[in-house]
């Protein structure tokens, strides 16, 4: 009596579970309707090269980075994108421009030596970096021997500057080049948020200069972001940054222009450059580039 | 007596005393007498009062019939009317008694009216009316009569259905009445066989102390002489019920049966001699018993004897059939009892004996088996305890002499027509030993040959046997004959005392002892004191019994021996074998409990502790991000494999002596395996679910349950099959459970989850393929395909995984294999000019290895460009499939592969694109991707740890990165070539690709039957027993046995 | 006789059309640790199979109060013989690195005005045309 006791719950227990299991199938679907079907985006006309081109011509955030460093001492580890947001990337743009991001959170980190902080980051980076199928230049174990080593910080520097580059080129070169500007971009956006972050708390003059000198890098970017309009995601960022042209065309850059002197120093050529360039910037217009800048990065990084 | 017959008795009676002048008082005496021999005092007094309210009754009526005084038509209604109520009580009581309760009644009723003024003719006609409503023949019923009412049986009872008891001086002058001669015996003692009921009753009248079953008899009362009942008499032999039977029993259906066995001898492995020339003769209808001390071959005798052993020399010849070298014309013939327990503990006496039946009588139907179970329990004296579980030696729930019975009836039912019994009687009391005895005994009256080893046997006891044969240590036939004889004999050739006596004149006993003490006097020492050595050798015996017996053999009956032996079908037989098994477990509440409960425990155990939530601050768990999920995966598979083994182990040898009891019935023991099989696969089954809805269930694993459970349910019956191996092949319980910790650590080592392949020692570890060591390891296919399934098919991946594929091939190709492929390109033409060994050998390698490269790309299906030129004709140095041709083929390549993978890898983000489009589709993928995409497992099946991505090995570049999405290549039809990386994707076999989780799960029921078949054949015994095969192989032999005298 | 010449010829006409691959990346870590005190940023490939009449264009965003530095190397010589030209956002030259015949290895520039600067770059006296120039800045 017993057993057939337990059969019956036996029994019970298999028909619950097998419904149950049956119940996860309508997700299932949902998802496979939300996916839709195989598809392709249209490629762009213009030919890579030329875009490439330009490309190439976006600052690399390392510059940044220095020169935040001089300014300020004190290193901000909230500024920088959660290392643990890797996990919230699943498309190429989200995880594109995120790598930009951390690329230049991680240049951020080796200059003030914080080597736990670049430990993680260097991980969040490996990770986006084996998803878009970029992992090769990451010399992981290199990059992470030189960070614990703080006597290293120059090759450090290095390695990790050339490995951006290089993941850079070779994406130009494998005609995904729409990656590597978003990486760019990413890696621009960030730099300046934390640029415009310690300026508006330092009131440094040097700082408040670069803020505003930005405006070329930007008309850079919008361009080529517009060659990327049918990327779902790449439109809506290009308005966003229309908008923060928006404020920078209230900066005014008067340039006087002087010769340049040339000098051989050490078997180098040496040249000078006498213009005089003033950047008129009011802590106004910092604050609100400020502002926009980091409502453009929340919308990117979470 | 139940309380039916006796209300219905006293009604009886009252109706038949109050007849003619009404109840007298002796009558009432009867009734209160016969009431305190049934019952006990108090309850007594009730049922008196019973009967007087009976007669009372009868007693108002009278009163009317007195008023309506003598008028005979009224006395003619009195007795109408009893007549009626007579009816109507009989009607009532056939309602409820059985046929030997109702001739019961009547024979009290006949008692009734001896006890005082006797038969009236209205009181006969109510007991006529009585049997006739009770259905009891006309000539019984006048027997009965006979019978109930004779005074003096001796002279009035010369009836066929008679045994009369005569003293023993007297002659026979009874040409129908069987009877029993007892020298001293006084007075009239007579019983009846009523053939319809088959009851025996018994009738004494006279003076002497006559004891029924150790109570007093009363004289002139009728007792019932049920079955084993014994009659003692104050001087004389005690008459036992199958000396009773005996008389009655009609010869005519003993068959015929002969048992010779002629200079038979018999060698153990070791070389020493267990059995030295022994001659028996038997025909039918015989109890023998085999005695000896200890060490003299008793046992070993029986089991050759009955075909469990073959002598090294000698016959025994079944009819003529030598039972060694033609077993199969002797099949059925022969049944064997041995000293062991054979009892399933948790059945009851009745299951035991019904499942044993079912399988030796497969001729009966199902209500003829019950009924003969049923026999068999009653005579034994079972029947009470039916229902009770057997239970083992240490927790009894029943005696030691009940098991004894129960064991012996399990051969007893199908009455083989040779029985060989060894040590029936042993740890029984002497009244049980009595009894076993005494239903051999009858046995062998109704024609059966029975060996009984007996040890110790009361006097009894040993009369009873119809020959004795008794051994000497080292297997000598030291006397063969008649057993009270033996006593004289032993004593004439020692030249003692009193050798014409067998037996107690006085008493009837008998001293086995005597015979043995005799045997194995010792010599005395000139002090008086008693030395080790004997007086008479074994030999010595043996040569004075050779002296004093001729051996007479007896005729060889040509006719085929009677079988009684009916084996159904194998089918059938695995019915029986699966019931019984099941109902064993099941009523095993200990076992039920701990193998239920042990795999829900446990995946409860384990995955609750590796419940790892990666983000403390948030304390949400989820799936995708627990680390511990490879893990589990594999403690899944290591606790299903130890579970198998586990509940498998024991199966087998705790059924060792059943099954050594089945071999020699020839029952099959393929169904028995099969059923083992079947439960023991119902039980993984079971146990596998549970594990799974827990452990995943705790653990968050979604959508595949189905699939986890299908693979822990082939880990378990693999390991089930195993267990069943070792099980049948070793001794001891311990040694197996020793072994499963020795099986399950290579299970571990070499399943690939702890320690990779490619890193292993060279001469296991493989970086192409799967060594071929790990391949016949079950937990190396379970853990692959599950790994697989659960990264390829879960609820986020499957959308994907194609994609994901298609982007790892082009990738890897682009960025590893073409760089690599330049580079090899490069060096050979450096080398090519180079003219030393070293150089040369190295050109050669690259030479191999591009063409092998390139053929293999080529091969692929989805690339458009195909080399314009032979590459098997590349050679530096000819215009035609040059350096140039070459690499232009692979900057061709490059482009393709790169428009390739930006094609995968566009579809896939397009697809993610329009999931996170609006934000429900958004948070339904995130969470599925959280819950079902684990990201460990995923580093794990990409092997990311992984530095190298690519590897020259023999002539060929291989790709060690991204193995889930790796395609194995096709290498020609032949089913060996299965072989392939760790977390293939897809096995190619037979010229084709087979998905992984399918092709694995039937690589592990393949071994699963392969296990099987060895299991069948009891192939892993025969290998551990080689050495000993090989043994009996060499010819020479050192020791020469002392058999010199 | 004949045929060793042929299979000579051969085997040193394929060798020649071995340079055809322009590997600059294996030119890079030498090349960049020629910077010194200068920080690295980028690589540019001097790939001839992409130059346009021997000559290979790149722009860089320069920053003001910081200097650059820009080098060609080859790997074989020490001062390749390219010429590198620099040009403001206007494409008027501001520098190069030949100076009275000498071809220097690079260009130290000190930038006062933020903008867009063209580096160009003539292969056509390189002895070797596989390259790579190195771009690093200092403050």
């Amino acid at each position: 009596m017993k057993l057939i006791k337990l059969l019956k719950f036996l029994i019970a227990i298999t028909a619950v579970s097998v419904f149950v299991s049956g119940c996860g199938s309508s997700e299932d679907e949902a998802l496979e309707q939300a996916m839709g079907k195989d598809s392709t985006i249209s490629k762009s006309e213009i030919s890579s090269d030329l875009i490439n081109e330009i490309i190439k011509s976006i600052p690399s955030p390392v510059e940044m980075s220095s020169l935040i460093r001089e300014v300020e001492p004190k290193y901000n580890g909230q500024l920088l994108n959660p290392a643990a947001n890797v996990g919230n990337y699943t498309t190429n743009f989200q995880k594109a421009v995120n790598l930009g991001i951390y690329g230049t959170d991680l240049g951020y980190i080796n200059m003030y030596n914080e080597k736990q902080d670049a430990i993680s980051y260097l991980n969040s980076m490996t990770k986006l970096a084996e998803d878009m199928k970029i992992g090769q230049f990451f010399d992981y174990n290199m990059i992470k021997r030189l960070a614990s080593n703080s006597n290293n910080l120059d090759s450090l520097l290095y390695i990790t500057t050339s490995n951006y580059d290089k993941m850079n080129s070779y994406l130009q070169e494998q005609n995904r080049g729409n990656l590597s500007l978003l990486m760019l971009t990413g890696g621009w956006i960030e730099a300046l948020y934390i640029a415009s972050s310690v300026a508006e708390k330092d009131n440094n003059p040097a700082l408040y200069e670069r803020v505003g000198e930005q405006k070329i890098v930007l008309d850079q970017l919008k361009i080529l972001l517009d060659f990327y309009k049918t990327d779902p995601h790449v439109p809506e960022l290009n308005l966003k940054l229309k908008d923060l042209s928006a404020i920078y065309d209230s900066i005014k850059i008067t340039t006087e222009y002087h010769p340049p002197t040339i000098e051989i120093v050490n078997g180098v050529k040496m040249v000078s450059e006498n213009n005089k360039t003033v950047i008129k910037v009011s802590k106004k217009e910092v604050d609100q580039i400020f502002n926009l800048v980091s409502t453009i990065r929340q919308d990117l990084i979470k | 007596m139940s309380e039916e017959i006796l209300k219905a008795l006293m009604q009886l009676f009252a109706i038949i005393t109050k007849q003619d002048e009404g109840a007298s008082d002796d009558e009432r005496v009867f009734v209160d007498h016969f009431l305190r021999l049934q019952l006990s005092a108090d309850v007594v007094k009730d049922y008196l009062a019973l009967y007087d309210s009976f007669v009372e009754g009868t007693v108002e009526e009278r009163a009317l019939a007195e008023r309506s005084a003598e008028e005979s038509s009224k006395k003619k209604l009195t007795s109408v009317k009893d007549s009626v109520r007579t009816l109507s009580i009989c009607r009532k009581i056939n309602k409820t008694l059985t046929q030997k309760q109702k001739v019961i009644v009547l024979i009290r009723l006949y008692e009734l009216i001896n006890s005082s003024s006797g038969r009236t003719s209205q009181r006969m006609q109510i007991i006529d009316t009585v049997a006739t409503v009770f259905n009891i023949g006309q000539e019984e019923y006048k027997l009965i009569e006979k019978f109930c009412l004779s005074q003096y049986p001796s002279r009035e009872l010369d009836l066929k259905s008679v045994l009369l008891l005569i003293p023993g001086n007297e002659r026979p002058v009874y040409s129908f009445a069987k009877s029993i001669r007892s020298d001293g015996f006084v007075g009239d003692l007579a019983l009846v066989h009523i053939n319809s009921v088959d009851m025996y009753f018994l009738k004494y009248i006279g003076s002497s102390d006559i004891l029924l079953n150790g109570l007093p008899i009363h004289t002139n009362q009728i007792y019932l002489f049920a079955s084993g009942s014994t009659i003692k008499l104050p001087i004389g032999e005690p008459i036992y019920y199958s000396d009773v039977i005996s008389r009655f029993l009609v010869d005519s259906n003993i068959q015929k049966l002969s048992f010779n066995v002629e200079k038979l001898e018999f060698k153990f492995p070791n070389g020493k001699i267990g059995l030295k020339e022994i001659n028996i003769s038997e025909g039918a209808g015989r109890l023998v018993g085999l005695m000896g001390g200890s060490g003299a071959g008793k046992s070993t005798l029986l089991n050759v004897l009955a075909g469990l052993e073959k002598p090294s020399n000698g016959k025994v010849l079944v009819n003529g059939i030598d039972l060694h070298r033609e077993s199969k014309k002797v099949e059925g013939v022969i049944g064997y009892v041995a000293q062991d327990d054979i009892l399933f503990e948790e059945l009851s006496v009745y299951q035991n004996l019904y499942y044993n039946a079912k399988l030796c009588l497969g001729n009966l139907s199902e209500p003829e088996l019950e009924q003969r179970v049923e026999t068999v329990l009653k005579s034994l004296g079972l029947f009470e305890i039916k229902d009770i579980k057997v239970g083992n030696v240490l927790n009894k729930k029943i005696s030691g002499g009940q098991r004894k019975r129960l064991n012996i009836s399990l051969e007893l039912i199908r009455e083989p027509s040779i029985l060989f019994l060894d040590e029936p009687t042993s740890g029984l009391s002497s009244r049980d030993s009595e009894n076993v005895i005494d239903l051999l005994k009858e046995l062998s009256l109704k024609g059966k040959l029975i060996f009984v080893v007996i040890h110790q046997p009361s006097s009894d006891i040993y009369k009873m046997f119809d020959k004795m044969i008794i051994l000497d240590v080292g297997g000598y036939q030291i006397y063969y004959g008649h057993p009270v004889e033996a006593v004289m004999y032993f004593k004439k050739v020692t030249n003692q005392i009193n050798s014409d006596i067998g037996q107690c004149n006085t008493c009837g006993n008998v001293n086995p002892e005597l015979i043995f003490n005799t045997i194995d006097a010792k010599v005395v020492d000139e002090y008086g004191n008693l030395t080790e050595k004997r007086k008479n050798t074994p030999q010595r015996w043996r040569d004075y019994f050779l002296q004093s017996f001729k051996a007479d053999k007896a005729e060889d009956i040509t006719e085929k021996p009677p079988k009684t032996l009916f084996i159904p079908a194998k089918l059938k037989q695995f019915g029986v074998f699966i019931t019984r098994d099941f109902l064993s477990k099941a009523s095993n509440t200990q076992y039920l409990l701990i193998n239920l409960l042990e795999a829900p425990i446990l995946a409860f155990v384990l995955a609750f502790i590796i419940r790892y939530v990666d983000n403390p601050a948030k304390d949400t768990y989820h799936f995708g991000n627990n680390e511990n999920i490879p893990a589990y995966m594999f403690m899944c598979i290591i606790v299903s494999i130890f579970m198998g083994l586990t509940v498998s182990a024991e199966e087998i040898i705790r059924d060792a002596k059943i099954l050594k009891r089945e071999k020699f019935l020839n029952l099959s023991r393929f169904s028995y395996l099969i059923s083992k099989v079947a439960l023991l696969f119902t039980l993984s089954a079971v146990q596998s679910f549970l594990f799974v809805l827990v452990g995943n269930a705790v653990l968050e694993i979604h959508g595949l349950t189905m699939s986890y459970w299908l693979l822990l349910f082939s880990c378990s019956c693999c390991a089930n099959l195993i267990g069943l191996n070792i099980s049948s092949t070793f001794n001891s319980a311990v040694t197996i459970y020793i072994l499963i910790p020795i099986l399950l650590i290579p299970q571990m080592i070499l399943s690939g989850a702890i320690f990779s392949f490619d890193k292993l020692n060279k001469a296991i570890g493989n970086v192409e393929k799967v060594p071929l060591i790990a391949d016949i390891m079950t937990s190396r296919w379970a853990y692959e395909a599950l790994a697989v399934k659960q990264f390829k098919d879960n609820k986020y991946e499957k959308h994907i995984y194609e994609l994901e594929r298609l982007e790892s091939i082009y990738d890897f190709k682009g960025v590893y294999w073409l760089p690599l492929m330049y580079v090899k390109l490069d060096h050979t033409v450096e080398l090519t000019g180079k003219t030393d060994k070293d150089s040369r050998k190295e050109l050669e390698e690259n030479i191999v290895l591009l063409k092998n490269e390139i053929k293999k790309a080529v091969q692929e299906e989805d690339i458009k460009s195909k080399p314009v030129f032979d590459i098997d004709t590349f050679n530096v140095k000819t215009r035609a499939a040059s350096y140039d041709r070459v690499k232009e083929f692979l900057d061709v390549l490059k482009a393709e592969y790169a428009v390739k993978f930006s094609e995968a890898n566009t579809i896939k983000d397009n697809k993610i694109n329009n999931a996170l489009k609006t934000a429900e589709t958004a948070a339904l993928f995130t969470d599925i991707k959280k819950g079902n995409y684990n990201e460990s497992l995923s580093d794990l099946v990409k092997k990311l740890d992984n530095k190298n991505r690519i590897m020259e090995y023999k002539g060929k570049l291989l790709q060690v990165f991204d193995p889930v999405f790796l395609y194995p290549e096709l290498r020609g039809r032949s089913a060996l070539n299965y072989r392939t990386h760790l977390y293939s994707p897809k096995k190619p076999f037979l010229g084709k690709l087979f998905e992984t989780f399918t092709f694995n799960i039937c690589v592990i029921w393949i071994m699963t039957l392969l296990f099987f078949i060895t299991l069948y054949v009891n192939f892993l015994k025969k290998i551990l027993e080689l050495p000993t095969t090989i043994k009996t192989f060499i010819p020479f032999n050192f020791k020469k046995t002392n058999e010199t005298n | 006789m004949k045929g060793l010449l042929l299979n000579l010829i051969l085997v040193l006409s394929i060798t020649f059309s071995v340079n055809a691959q322009c590997d600059a990346d294996a030119l890079a870590p030498a090349c960049n640790s020629k910077l010194g005190a200068f920080t690295f940023i980028k690589n540019y490939k001097l790939d001839p199979s992409k130059a346009v009449n021997n000559v290979l264009e790149f722009s860089y965003v320069f920053s003001k109060d910081t200097q650059y530095f820009v080098s060609v190397c080859d790997g074989k010589n020490d001062s390749p013989k390219m010429e590198i030209t620099l040009m403001d956002s206007n494409k008027k030259v501001l520098a190069t690195n030949l100076e009275k015949g000498t071809y220097y290895p690079g260009i130290a520039y000190k930038c006062s005005t933020t903008g867009i600067y063209y580096m160009v770059y003539n292969i056509s006296e390189a002895s070797e045309k596989c390259a790579v120039s190195a771009l690093g800045f200092k403050k």
